[in-house]
């Protein structure tokens, strides 16, 4: 039996809704007046025997003195040792509560269900977060069955046409790969072997000690440090509310302890996944370095003792992505996360050649190799379409991110197909979101839905050039655009913090709760509801489709997809797309 | 409960945000980082700033934790209180 | 052991500023001390003036007993960490030693048992004194300590002559004659040796007075209160007639009783006219004030809706107290500790 106490009739709203939970829960209640002095209030409570009081009240300087005096009596009336006592309301802190002599103290925002949890002496309730705690596999129940058979029949044999192609040819990433496998399988550092296939600071890093410019070793009170930040585990509080929608985030502040804080902090905001984000020099070197490394600027350089002080740094459910989508050590990434514990990876030899800086026959080379190390330890990847951003138009990227994703699926990896939601240099060229932001990304989720039954995950982040460096407003189109994808019926999502488009710092961690908040109250407000799209959307789909058609066509009548790459099929200069530079000349034939 | 303590834990930066009646965004932002460094604190930039009618909407950073700098919130014995 | 609670008419009447003098004098003449408090004794700034508090500095090798959020908190360093089973709303009450000086938040039980319990284990501890910090106006817990010390000030009100009527007030019922008895669940009657209760501990509204009145009828000698009693209650018993007062025992648990949740001056009132009746009010535990502490200060609201630092007049403070009570008044800023001390070394030597 649970007495209820409204001091200030005009703020128990709060009490009523709590009157109900508890009844709802089974549990008797008696609500009383309000304006009932504390003698009244006790010497009923003494009649009616109550488990709890619970005492709802707005504060300011007298209220204090009645609430006092309400537990002073039921004290002196020796009622105490039966019933608990409870206050709840605004600027209600537990510490305030110890000072009125009340057992617990709920502050505002405590939801009904958590008061009934309370008084039923159980832990918060947190169904919520029981599903997040077993960890999603995105590519669950996906066949990878090309629905639309001509352009899987396309796609399938420029992708056996690849495979050929790439068996044949090998590259020193691949070589390094197999070479840090075996290190890491039993257990040692990598040797001269290694050190032969890498460039020169990568190997003055390993032979001196030196690490490359820009950064240092952490020191071992640095990283006892950063072991015992990472094993604070501590759940999360924020229930999820969209609904299936898996939560990615990405970071790579250059530090692992700020890393590993925000991560931790984006997590317990609502976060279910992180993506790693490494410096951009890493593309453009021979060999990943060791050690517990700091950088001083953007990206968290790639080594086997940084991943794994992330991964210790990750509550059990949290998924976790380490890209290997560009430059010059893909294998080997894939490798390592594998060895890491890593949950997924992202390949994607398309971009990392047009809009990545790498040469693309080396970069096929070593993605097939990528792909086929992800498969053997069972990492899905993404495939992103990040060259859209450069100007290449999405159905040119589609056609070769459809090619990939059949040429997983032979060597037995299971892709995720990663569209962009972001306002594209083809976008603002052809005005395609002069309306509104839905329509063209809607249509290219539509158009793969169509053509392969693979997951599919909006990127990277959603929203991207749609932001200002106006939170409000970036948060807000981050959260419209991250249940835009949960309306398309995505299997994730990633999302940025509101500090994307300033670039005068590094990222906060306010700035990362901002856009978690936004996707929370946002999916909150749409609920299960859907969205109607206008007659455009349609439009977009057909268009993209038939850039999708022409492109694996064209690639077919390329001599290699390699050379279709070259040739500009996938994405040419015109459309901004340039072939990279980085490891060309190294690939050699087996 | 000290300034330089709350100081301490601030994981990464401080943001100040307000309105300014003035004429201009530069304006404004002149004013925003005079206020940051008025309180005290340097490494200030204005992270945005938007001017419409009679005034500007602003938001200054400072920061006080930067990545790869000694955090005063890891300092301790015990290895590292972050909650 | 000795256990003194330091309770205040309201907050920032000195209760804090008491308990540190106290402490330092302790300290300074050599007697083991633990400290707890009634409510919540930490924050730099008072939640709604933003005015600062003073608070506690602990010196090393005195006992502590507050919640564990609290011990975690603290500037000051504990060893042997005992964990009590008594929770709060901060957590476990434990139980520690000091062994390096600082702040410390301390935030104790609300209960009356778990204080007894509480003071116990401080006493286990070696406290030869334990000293039990108030919490805004309440009392109620204070029904298990020894002594009381009376903060009172002009937060409480600017009427200085309302103040000292108050202290009168308070005196007056925590030196209520004391009639050993044992006091049962319930309130209790004898008559004709046969013991008759009602269904509850207290007296807490006309109607229980009424029931109680009802059967006085039937002829009684004394009647036991063990819990609360209210004004309104000592009210309704003043309607009784005085042929069938005359001659009857009240026995109250112990003068705090007579405090909690009312006000001093109307439960002395009640309490004298209730003896004009002849009712020969006593308590069955005598909880002497040991002394009174003046404050001055009191928190001013501005116009502009913030608070100042205000006083009155100390010396017409001090008078008006002195005027008011046979126990000493002391002004615990000007003065140190050292004459609280001394009055519970009197109490000791006796």
């Amino acid at each position: 039996m649970i007495l209820l106490v409204p001091l200030d009739p005009v703020h128990d709203v709060g009490l009523k809704m709590i009157k109900r939970a508890l009844e709802e829960a089974g549990h008797d209640t008696v609500l009383l007046p309000p304006d009932m002095t504390p003698s009244e209030i006790i010497a009923r409570a003494e009649k009616i025997r109550p488990s709890h009081i619970l005492v709802s009240r707005t504060l300011g300087y007298q209220a204090e003195e009645v609430l006092a005096r309400l537990a002073d009596l039921a004290d002196a009336a020796g009622i105490r040792e039966r019933t608990r006592m409870i206050i709840g309301g605004m600027a209600v802190r537990p510490e305030l509560a110890q000072e009125l002599g009340f057992d617990a103290g709920f502050g505002p925002g405590t939801s009904p269900s958590e008061v009934v949890a309370f008084i039923e002496g159980r832990p918060a309730p947190s169904e919520q977060c029981e599903e997040v705690r077993s960890k999603k596999d995105l590519t669950a129940g996906y066949t990878y069955r090309f629905k639309d058979e001509s352009v899987g029949k396309l796609a399938e044999e420029l992708a056996d046409e690849l495979l050929l192609w790439a068996g044949e040819r090998t590259s020193p990433a691949v070589e390094r790969a197999e070479i840090r496998h075996a290190a890491l399988m039993e257990g040692r550092s990598v040797g001269e072997d290694y050190l032969a296939l890498c460039d020169e600071v990568v190997r003055a890093a390993y032979r001196t000690g030196t690490p490359p410019k820009k950064t240092r070793h952490l020191t071992s009170d640095e990283q006892r440090h950063l072991r015992t930040l990472g094993k604070r585990q501590y759940g999360a509080s924020r229930p999820r509310s969209h609904a299936g929608l898996v939560l990615f985030v990405q970071y790579g502040t250059g530090c692992p302890f700020m890393d590993v804080a925000h991560i931790k902090a984006a997590v317990a905001w609502g976060a279910d996944g992180v993506v790693h984000f490494d410096p951009s020099w890493g593309a453009r070197t021979e060999g990943l370095l060791e050690g517990w490394l700091t950088h001083e600027e953007d990206g968290s350089v790639i080594t086997p003792e940084n991943l794994r002080a992330i991964r210790e740094g990750l509550e059990p459910w949290v998924l976790w992505q380490v890209r290997a989508h560009r430059g010059l050590n893909t294998p080997e990434t894939v490798v390592l996360a594998g060895h890491s514990g890593a949950d997924l990876t992202k390949i994607n030899i398309a971009y990392g050649s047009l809009g990545g800086g790498t040469d693309p026959e080396r970069l096929a080379v070593d993605g097939v190799a990528a792909m086929r190390w992800a498969a053997r330890f069972s990492m899905p990847f993404d495939i992103v379409t990040n060259e859209e951003l450069s100007g290449v138009p999405a159905g040119k990227a589609f056609a070769s991110m459809l090619v990939m994703a059949a040429l997983a699926k032979k060597v037995g990896a299971r892709p995720i197909l990663q569209p962009l939601f972001c306002k594209s240099p083809e976008v603002m060229i052809g005005g395609y979101m002069s309306d509104n932001y839905v329509d063209f990304n809607a249509a290219k989720v539509l158009v793969l839905r169509d053509i392969l039954d693979a997951p599919v995950w909006p990127g990277a982040p959603v929203g991207f050039l749609t932001q200002t460096e106006d939170r409000v407003q970036s948060s807000l189109t981050t959260g419209l655009h991250a249940c835009l994808a949960g309306f398309l019926g995505a299997d994730a999502v990633t999302i940025a913090s509101s500090d994307e488009a300033y670039s005068g710092g590094p990222i906060t961690a306010a700035a990362r709760t901002d856009t978690l908040t936004a996707v929370q109250a946002a999916a909150r407000f749409f609920g299960r509801c859907a969205i109607t799209l206008t007659a455009e959307a349609e439009r977009f789909r057909r268009l993209i489709y038939a850039q999708i058609c022409d492109a694996l066509t064209e690639a077919q009548k390329a001599p290699s997809f390699v050379q279709a790459i070259y040739d500009g099929v996938f994405g040419s200069r015109e459309d901004g797309a340039h072939p990279g530079r980085n490891g060309r000349g190294t690939v050699r034939m087996k | 409960m000290t300034l330089s303590h709350a100081l301490s834990r601030v994981l990464d930066a401080i943001d100040i945000e307000t309105f300014f009646l003035c004429g201009s965004a530069d304006e404004a932002r002149k004013m925003a980082l005079s206020l940051l460094l008025g309180l005290g604190f340097s490494d200030a930039d204005v992270v945005s700033v938007e001017m419409n009618g009679p005034g500007a909407r602003v938001r200054a950073r400072t920061y006080v934790h930067r990545p790869g700098a000694r955090y005063a919130w890891l300092a301790g014995t015990d290895g590292g209180d972050v909650a | 052991m000795t256990c003194i609670a330091v309770i205040g008419t309201a907050k920032n009447t000195g209760k804090t500023t008491t308990m540190s003098a106290m402490m330092n004098a302790a300290r300074e003449m050599g007697v083991p001390y633990g400290v707890t408090s009634m409510g919540y004794d930490g924050e730099e700034l008072d939640s709604i003036t933003l005015l600062p508090k003073p608070r506690l500095y602990f010196r090393e090798g005195a006992y502590v007993a507050t919640a564990r959020e609290c011990l975690d908190a603290s500037e000051a360093g504990f060893s042997n960490v005992e964990i009590l089973p008594l929770d709060s709303a901060l957590g476990p009450i434990c139980v520690a030693t000091v062994s390096k000086p600082g702040l410390v938040i301390v935030a104790g039980p609300a209960r009356s048992r778990h204080m007894r319990l509480t003071a116990a284990a401080l006493a286990r501890r070696g406290s030869r004194l334990v000293l039990v910090d108030g919490a805004l106006g309440r009392v109620s817990p204070a029904s298990v300590v020894d002594f009381v010390v009376l903060a009172q000030g002009a937060s409480r009100s600017r009427d200085v002559a309302q103040l000292a009527r108050e202290c009168s007030a308070i005196e007056r019922l925590l030196a209520l004659p004391v009639k050993e008895v044992f006091m049962p669940g319930r309130v209790t009657y004898r008559a004709a040796g046969r013991t008759v209760s009602l269904g509850t501990g207290s007296l807490m509204d006309e109607a229980s007075v009424r029931a109680l009145l009802h059967r006085l009828s039937e002829g009684c000698g004394q009647i036991l209160v063990p819990n609360a009693v209210t004004c309104a209650a000592l009210s309704e018993l003043g309607t009784c007639p005085p042929g069938l007062a005359q001659g009857k025992t009240l026995v109250f648990a112990d003068g705090i009783r007579l405090l909690v949740g009312n006000c001093a001056e109307h439960s002395w009132e009640l309490v004298q006219r209730l003896q004009t009746l002849g009712f020969i009010v006593c308590v069955a535990r005598a909880i002497p004030l040991l002394a009174v502490t003046a404050n001055p200060y009191y928190p001013r609201a501005g116009a502009d809706g913030t608070y100042r630092e205000a006083y009155v007049d100390k010396q017409t403070l001090l008078r008006a107290l002195r005027e008011a009570v046979a126990v000493p008044v002391i002004d615990v800023r000007d003065e140190s500790g050292r004459v609280l001390m001394e009055l519970v070394h009197k109490q000791w030597e006796r």
